[in-house]
């Protein structure tokens, strides 16, 4: 019959030094891998795929085709411009009322104001950005 | 050197009225700075800025020989999206579906004005 002692706080003198170097390696093992496993998570591919390059007969063949396209619709003549539809007859529209010039006024006025409120649109400046470092 | 703090203020600026978050980032996808509620995923936000940009850029460089890509804007489901150009960096706003593109294109237009020289200066030769 063999006696064994309980494993326990009091028993690590029965590891040698080459038990401990074993198992700090697997801990450094252990470690590293999820690192490597977080890192490997974590990393996010920028790469990007190239366009589809195509051959040179493919772009001849395409650049060929959209000009006859745009030279076939050189030739169409523009639409001449229609009134807006309208139930009522020419005659009876035009006849109306024109618009007031204090509303041509005021729709130019707040066109106006609108275009400089997006101009003066900025970033209200605090401290600088930049930090110079005084050189020796 | 940047001071981070305040590149923070200058782009939290931005967001009021509908703008949600306002991000700083290098062509190469990585997050400089970024001010706004993002919901922890402004690297993730900030990749895929990146690469959407570069997809495009080389195109572009043949479409717009003089200046290259400068703005991209996209109208999505949920919300707006501007990417542009500043120094060597990339802005990028995004916005919930009400802001309009005006809206958009003005504050983005200001905080790029803004940001320009001081990005420049610090911008690697």
């Amino acid at each position: 019959m063999v006696y064994s002692p309980p494993l326990d706080r009091c028993s690590f003198s029965y590891l040698t030094p080459s038990r401990m170097s074993d198992s700090s390696k697997t801990d450094e093992e252990s470690a590293l891998n999820r690192v490597l496993q977080k890192t490997a998570n974590d990393v996010i591919d920028v790469t990007y795929i190239e366009p589809h390059s195509m051959e040179n007969a493919e772009v001849s063949g395409r650049t060929r085709e959209y000009r006859s396209q745009v030279a076939s619709l050189r030739g169409v003549s523009r639409p001449v411009a229609k009134l807006p539809p309208n139930n009522q007859p020419p005659a009876v529209m035009l006849s109306k009322e024109l618009v007031s010039p204090a509303d041509v006024r005021f729709v130019t006025d707040r066109s106006e104001a609108t275009a400089a409120a997006v101009e003066s649109m900025e970033v209200k400046h605090g401290e600088p950005l930049v930090v110079q470092f005084a050189a020796p | 050197m940047l001071k981070p703090k305040e590149l923070t203020k200058v782009l939290e600026q931005a967001n009021t009225g509908g703008f949600q978050c306002t991000l700083l980032l290098n062509p190469e996808g990585s997050l400089m700075a970024f001010a706004g509620k993002c919901d922890k995923k402004e690297n993730i936000t900030a990749a895929v800025a990146a690469n959407i940009w570069m997809s495009n850029a080389k195109s572009a460089k043949s479409a717009f020989q003089d200046e290259g890509l400068q703005y991209i804007v996209m109208d999505c489901e949920d919300g707006k999206v501007a990417i542009r150009r500043v120094a060597n960096l990339l802005l990028c706003v995004y916005t919930a579906e009400s802001v309009g593109l005006g809206m958009l294109r003005a504050k983005v237009e200001a905080l790029a004005r803004y940001l320009e020289e001081p990005l420049k200066q610090i911008a690697s030769p």
